[in-house]
């Protein structure tokens, strides 16, 4: 049943987005160059979207349900790519939530340990309804507000506009750059895409709240750091948590408690609702054995993978800016086109 | 064995004997014999169950004035030209007579005549209305559900005074049959809705129905799946003539002074009918103050837990010297003593119910005492901690109808805080709030209207309405569905 | 009901997991009694390693109903030896047998021979330990940091919450700069200049009490050393164009009469153009005097010349020289301003800024 509101499935995005803005961002040279292609981003990824949206307007389908009218093979060979994806997120978020947790907040939890929690609870929110992920996720996105607004309110004293330069040393590189780099951190496309199929109506619509609401946090956490900062929020590659360290009020002497309570309600959200599109992915790709205790472990293997490699201290080995967007603008762009092209061109032939 | 639904027989002899076979020559069956006229009848009561003076006066009396020739000129006189009593109903077989007959009906049975007559002249031993224990306000009316549900109705229905007000009465229970009111407005509840509660009802499959608690887990959809009630109780008439005028349905119990309302919603727990009584300003401030009550009381222990033993960078400067002051004297890691300390004041609020009146002032002297003065002189606890607990435990009195949810929720954060601080309290909030979030009982969400979000209707959650507002619309939980069908 | 038991099996094994972390040993690791509160540290270089001094809470009357006595000094210090800091912090934990805990780091206090050339290097000991607050003080110490930290002070609860007083009353009333950690860490190293306030102890004879603590005076560091130091009775103007004063006391004389004026700054305006080729510093700075008297306008017209003088004479002196010494942070105004005239001259910021010229105005009005 439908019941997912156009509203819910963009603050959902939002909130995945946010947690790998506030878990690792590089901010190059220039701060204020560096908003410049985020913006210049929203209007790639609104880009990138339009086919989608558009196959969804001519054929009242998501690119998955209309494949899987036209051509099972297909679809189920695109389904798999999708999982493909979304196993490779998964991995990538509950390693970098174990990791970043050890690196930056001083509980006594271990790597393994947090992790372990965070799967268990990642596991129950994926076993809900989207709409009821998107809830969850509005009050989530919410409580991130009301406590940047604390960030910001408490750090504005310090705030000085020098920060936001444009003293890029190569700025058309580090324009394409950082649209590359940040277009491959936003994963959280191919799960926009794949979970479009839950909406009734307001797909655009969904689509344009996703790029604004996402767009104008950024900006307003990036903006904030680098004039709060200084220097420090281009030399370090998580200036938000920095930020938060420094902020005060006269009841808080800091906020990264805060930092990380809100982080990793968003990281779970995150990752439950990436396990939640792997266990819809398996239900299709693997239909006769979804009931069976493999199908219902395989959204959790990316995590199990991760233990080893956290173990050993390698996880700063897989970088989030060394990869390439190509998958992303393949899955997200090309696939959509592709099938808008095959719809058109039936549509012409049986006219 | 005589089978409950067998009809009655025109011979009085045989149904008396088949009736005392039936309830195993039970000490509180009453059955009078007399004759009127020329034709021999029984009036059979229950014990204790039938006034006295109502039957001698109403019932009785006028029998004696006729002169019957035979058993069809009682009937005629029973249920055609006279009126006996307010209730009056045809008895076809022994299931009906039995219900009436413990139900508090006088029975008229005729020899000749394969039915009777029951009539209501209910004298059992109630209690009055009373003020209500539970839900106490300052302005508010004064008058509460007692365990007669008939009472009940009539206190429902002297407030709504609307053709459109709907009373449904089914049994529930095997064997106690107990009375059930399922109750609605027809223009606004959602048929769909009341359907799906009276199937519910029925499907109870229970022997007996002696309180609400036992009806709740059947019309609650969400009882085992979730951590707070979808379905919310209340003792104050006027609360549930507010519920049903939101489009929502009540189901009253007999033997149960407290009505069933579902769906119930988030929100509902901070509200009271005092909010009807202040004006907006004051009644937004009053709402937002149970909110962060309701923060404190769930989430300060786990918090305090958290900061202190993972993050005491956050406290300010001044305030944790003295709490490392404090801590630094007491014997236990401080999880362990925020435990003992929850688990003691929960102990005593128990023992504060369970304890006659009398001494009831004794457990909060021994509470007081033990816990606040000489535990802390002794160097058990730390002053700091006790404040904590003090703040929490009365910040959950403020909402009563969430205390349970509280308790256990509370326990669960300082154990989650404590294994691994912030991290364990923001995975339990998570945990909560999608649990939360996926109550959709009744097709209708339990955060409503914040989430999904209604525009026109979520600053109802935050704000006490005008009554200006109220005039121009009510909001009612439809306005929260996707079903729009009305009743 | 097979997803409800799925659900319960999951809620059970989530506590189950919390409950079993409960009862295991790790519970004592974040006992708070086992943290060493440090409020102040000290670092110094003897013999090629690192010499911590390390001003720790310690209540003078411990209890479980007790406040802290603010009558006492409620401190002690740790010293610590290593080759770096870490293992001179090490040193210092090993002597109580518990953590030392720098959430609370208040200050950091260097000694005159600390090389701050790699401030990110010096200072990893507060990066790697994931607590350390972004906001904490740096000052020198008069010659050693551990003299700073072995005097106890008893004004406010511990001794550290003095100095910082000290140093945020003197940084507003621009008397010194203001130099917190996080302006060191945004540094690339050995490039830069920093304004880093000196702070004193001054007894004032064998029967005093309490020990006198003053910072009136700034170290000016370039290149990681210090090149030298500012002093609030000459050089005071200095401070009101940086960003955390608020105001100053000046000496203005009308009439032949000496008068004590208040300042408060108004308002600030700097930019950074090109003129003739060469770097332009433009300022435009508005104060405004609270005093009584008919000679206001008169008092208000010196302030304003003798404020202006004092700026473009401290100008000279830091930018007049073949280097720069850039006491006004113009390398960054001249960034945020003419970002490609930066980049051109990246690789010698310092000489460029030596050529360049100041226009400064300051308006002085009265209240």
């Amino acid at each position: 049943m439908k019941t997912l509101t156009p509203l819910q499935l963009a603050l959902t995005m939002c909130c995945c987005r946010l947690f790998t803005l506030l878990s690792e961002v590089r901010l190059g040279d220039s701060p204020a160059l560096f908003m410049v292609s985020l913006a210049a981003l929203g209007a790639v990824e609104a880009v990138l979207l339009i086919p989608c949206i558009g196959l969804i307007k001519k054929t009242g389908k998501a690119p998955l349900e209309f494949l899987y009218e036209k051509n099972t093979v297909a679809a189920q060979a695109v389904t798999v790519v999708f999982m493909g994806f979304f196993l490779w997120d998964c991995f990538l978020t509950s390693g970098g939530l174990a990791y970043y947790l050890d690196r930056f907040f001083s509980t006594d939890i271990s790597r393994i340990a947090a992790l372990f929690c965070a799967v268990a609870v990642a596991g129950y929110i994926s076993s809900l309804s989207s709409s009821s992920v998107g809830k969850c996720a509005a009050l989530a996105f919410g409580a991130f507000v009301i406590f940047m607004l604390l960030l910001g309110v408490n750090t504005v004293a310090d705030a000085d506009i020098m920060g936001l330069h444009l003293a890029a040393e190569h700025p058309k590189e580090s324009f394409a750059y950082n649209i590359s780099s940040q277009l491959s951190q936003s994963r959280e496309l191919v799960l926009f895409v794949f979970l479009l199929s839950d909406l009734k109506q307001g797909h655009r619509r969904s689509a344009a709240l996703y790029i604004i609401i996402a767009l104008c946090m950024a900006q307003g956490c990036i903006c904030l750091a680098a004039t709060a900062l200084g220097d420090l929020a281009s030399a370090t590659d998580t200036p938000l948590y920095y930020l938060s360290c420094l902020s005060s009020s006269g009841i808080a002497e800091r906020f990264d408690a805060g930092f990380m309570a809100v982080w990793t309600a968003l990281g779970v959200l995150r990752l439950g609702i990436i396990i939640h599109c792997i266990s819809r992915c398996v239900k299709r790709v693997f239909a006769p054995f979804s009931n069976s205790l493999a199908a219902k472990l395989l959204p959790f293997l990316p995590a199990v993978l991760s233990v080893p490699i956290l173990y050993t201290r390698r996880w700063k080995m897989f970088v989030l800016f060394a990869q390439p967007p190509y998958i992303i603008v393949s899955i997200v762009g090309v696939v959509p086109l592709v099938l808008l092209a095959v719809s058109k061109r039936r549509r012409e032939v049986e006219d | 064995m005589t089978d409950l639904d067998e009809a009655l027989s025109a011979d009085i002899e045989t149904t008396l004997s088949k009736l005392k076979e039936l309830c195993g020559e039970t000490d509180d069956l009453n059955i009078m014999r007399v004759r009127v006229g020329r034709v021999e009848c029984a009036a059979i009561t229950a014990e204790g169950q039938v006034s006295n003076s109502a039957a001698g006066d109403l019932i009785f009396q006028p029998l004696m004035y006729l002169n019957a020739c035979d058993a069809h000129e009682v009937a005629d006189f029973l249920m055609e030209s006279s009126l006996l009593s307010t209730q009056r109903s045809k008895v076809s077989n022994y299931r009906e007579l039995v219900e009436l007959m413990f139900s508090g009906f006088c029975i008229v049975l005729a020899d000749g005549w394969a039915k009777g007559v029951a009539f209501g002249a209910q004298g059992f031993e109630k209690r009055s209305v009373s003020p209500p224990d539970s839900e106490q306000t300052v302005y508010g009316p004064q008058d509460s559900f007692n365990e007669t549900v008939r009472n009940n109705i009539s206190l429902i229905r002297r407030r709504l005074k609307t053709p459109f007000l709907k009373f449904e009465m089914i049994k529930c229970g095997r064997r106690s049959r107990t009375d059930v009111c399922i109750i609605y407005m027809r223009d606004k509840a959602s048929a769909r809705m009341v359907a799906q509660i009276r199937k519910r009802l029925k499907d109870t499959g229970l022997d007996t129905v002696l309180s609400g608690g036992y009806i709740e887990p059947f019309v609650d959809g969400a009882y085992n799946k979730s951590f707070f009630p979808g379905v919310t109780y209340t003792q104050r008439p006027d609360a549930a003539c507010l519920h049903l005028n939101e489009g929502r349905v009540c189901i009253l119990v007999d033997g149960s002074p407290f009505c069933l309302v579902c769906p119930a919603l988030f929100s509902d727990s901070f509200r009271t009918m005092d909010d009807m009584s202040a004006k907006p300003g004051y009644a937004t401030f009053i709402r937002w103050l149970k909110y962060f009550a309701f923060v404190l009381a769930v989430a300060l222990p786990g918090l305090y837990v958290a900061l202190v033993m993972y993050h005491p960078e956050a406290f300010a400067l001044k305030l944790l010297l003295n709490l490392y002051v404090s801590e630094e004297a007491t014997p236990f890691p401080l999880p362990v003593e925020m435990t003992v300390l929850v688990l003691m004041f929960e102990i005593m609020r128990e023992a504060g119910i369970r304890l006659p009146k009398a001494v009831g002032g004794a457990v909060s002297i021994v509470g007081g005492l033990i816990i606040g003065d000489a535990a802390v002189k002794s160097g058990l606890i730390s002053v700091p901690l006790l404040i904590v607990v003090g703040i929490t435990a009365t910040s959950a009195f403020v909402i009563p109808r969430l205390d349970r949810q509280i308790t256990l929720l509370r326990i669960v954060f300082i154990i989650a805080a404590s294994t691994s601080g912030l991290f364990g309290v923001s995975l339990c909030c998570i945990l909560f709030m999608s649990n939360i979030c996926a109550m959709n009982d009744l097709n209708v969400s339990f955060l409503s209207p914040l989430s999904p979000i209604n525009k026109r209707r979520v600053g109802e959650v935050f704000f006490r309405r005008s009554f200006r507002g109220y005039a121009a619309r009510h909001s009612t939980v439809t306005d929260f569905t996707h079903d729009d069908r009305r009743g | 009901m097979k997803i409800e038991r799925f659900t319960l099996a999951l809620f059970l094994f989530i506590a189950g997991s919390f409950v079993l972390l409960f009862s295991s040993s790790r519970l004592h690791g974040a006992d708070i009694r086992q943290r060493l509160l440090c409020h102040a540290m000290g670092i110094d270089v003897e013999n090629g390693e690192y010499h911590i001094t390390a001003q720790i809470f310690k209540p003078s009357q411990p209890g479980s109903d007790t406040p802290v006595d603010i009558t006492q000094t409620n401190v002690e210090v740790l010293d610590g030896r290593g080759g770096t800091i870490a293992q001179a912090i090490a040193d210092c934990e090993q002597q109580r047998g518990k953590k030392l805990f720098l959430g609370h780091l208040k200050l950091i206090c260097l000694g005159r021979e600390v090389d701050l050339s790699k401030p990110r290097e010096l200072f990893d000991f507060c990066l790697g330990d994931k607590t350390v607050c972004l906001g904490t003080d740096i000052c020198f110490g008069e010659k050693k940091a551990e003299e700073l930290l072995q005097t106890h002070l008893t004004t406010e609860m511990i001794s550290t919450e003095n100095y910082i007083d000290l140093i945020d009353y003197n940084a507003k009333t621009s008397r010194c700069a203001r130099c917190r950690l996080i302006d060191l860490l945004g540094e690339e190293d050995g490039k830069f200049t920093a304004l880093i306030p000196v702070l004193e102890v001054q007894s004032k004879g064998s029967d005093v009490k309490e020990p006198v603590m003053c910072a009136e005076r700034t170290a000016v560091v370039q290149n990681g050393k210090i090149a030298r130091v500012l002093d609030a009775q000459k050089d005071g103007a200095v401070f009101l164009l940086l960003s955390n004063s608020d105001s100053a006391v000046l000496q203005a004389q009308t009439s032949g009469v000496p008068m004590a004026v208040r300042i408060e700054k108004s308002g600030l305006k700097r930019s950074m153009t090109t003129e003739e080729g060469k770097p332009c510093f433009d300022c435009r700075l508005t104060v405004v005097i609270d005093t009584l008297g008919e000679n206001g306008g008169a008092a208000a017209a010196q302030i304003g010349k003798r404020i202006e003088e004092s700026l473009k004479m401290a100008f000279e002196k830091s930018y007049g020289g073949d280097r720069a010494e850039d006491i006004f942070g113009l390398e960054k105004l001249l960034r945020f301003d003419m970002p490609r005239e930066y980049l051109n001259n990246k690789g010698d910021v310092q000489g460029y800024l030596s050529k360049v010229k100041a226009k400064i105005k300051v308006i002085c009005m009265v209240k």
